[in-house]
């Protein structure tokens, strides 16, 4: 869209976006495995989000363009955020490798994080509309 | 909707562990039943928890397969793709209630009582009070813990308004 390409690109919008995104997958996931913790054979999940976000910050080594319509462009932020059952995970309890402790902080950790997404998009917008309508306040 | 699957999610761990709390509440309410309709004594009540079917199961993506909305006319926009991710995530737990046949049911000399086997001796149910107290307070634990995500949840969804 026109739009997109003029005024929101240029902000920090389309990463926040991703940040709200993966966090919302991310509190999903969490949620299911607090929701199995007594389920016996449950393996745990989880987002592997830094590798996503990181990949909308980091710049590519090469920027490659095309010139012709049979290019392949090099991919820049990695596509969508991979949902994966970590391997490395104890079986403390005999009855599944969820560790209630660690599920809490992390959802305490993703919370805050996506309060943080949630209010610099917002400021965003804020600055967004002090610069269209000229005046602040 | 996507905002609410995480709520969805922490509702089947809630009424999991409900219905957890409700057979542990049975067995120690029937401690000491010897007559039941089906007769012998009281059969402990015991609820197993399994995982919810995942999005990524063949069956699941084979349904979804098949229900898909065909476009008939040109003016009909495409059915939205799931996003990728949301393939892997799980959709909460379900629980099934089980009666079990008793073990080892506790026996008790006492000739006078009604329910007394020939030989004097009264058959009583296989619950052990201390397993049952011990499952309660993980399943209450485990029922705070579903609540502490849905109040994440709530805030995370309201604050998405606020931007």
């Amino acid at each position: 869209m026109f739009l997109d390409k003029v005024i929101f690109n240029k902000t920090k919008v389309p990463v926040l976006n991703a940040v709200l995104d993966v966090t919302q997958l991310r509190q999903r996931v969490i949620a299911n495995n607090i929701a199995n913790v007594s389920t016996k054979g449950y393996r745990k999940q989880d987002v592997q989000f830094q590798e996503y976000l990181e990949s909308f910050v980091r710049k590519p080594p090469v920027e490659g363009q095309t010139s012709n319509d049979r290019h392949i462009p090099i991919p820049k932020p990695i596509a969508n955020p991979l949902v994966y059952e970590p391997e490395s995970s104890l079986n403390d309890s005999g009855l599944n490798n969820v560790d209630i402790d660690r599920e809490m902080a992390d959802l305490a950790e993703n919370h805050l994080f996506f309060n943080a997404g949630q209010r610099l998009i917002r400021g965003q917008f804020d600055g967004l509309k002090k610069s269209i309508s000229g005046r602040v306040g | 909707m996507q905002i609410f699957d995480s709520l969805d999610i922490s509702s089947s761990g809630l009424s999991a562990q409900r219905r957890k709390l409700t057979a542990i509440a049975s067995n120690l309410a029937n401690v000491d039943t010897t007559r039941t309709d089906e007769g012998g004594p009281y059969k402990r009540r015991r609820v197993v928890m399994l995982e919810a079917p995942k999005m990524s199961k063949f069956s699941t993506m084979l349904d979804k397969a098949e229900n898909r909305l065909r476009t008939t006319d040109g003016k009909h926009r495409p059915e939205g793709e799931p996003r990728p991710g949301e393939f892997f995530v799980g959709s909460g737990v379900l629980s099934q209630e089980v009666r079990e046949e008793p073990v080892k049911p506790r026996m008790v000399y006492d000739p006078n009582h009604p329910d007394a086997r020939e030989d004097g001796m009264v058959l009583y149910p296989d619950v052990n009070t201390i397993t049952e107290m011990v499952d309660m307070i993980a399943a209450s634990r485990a029922y705070e813990a579903n609540i502490t995500v849905m109040n994440a949840a709530k805030d995370m969804a309201n604050r998405s308004l606020d931007i």
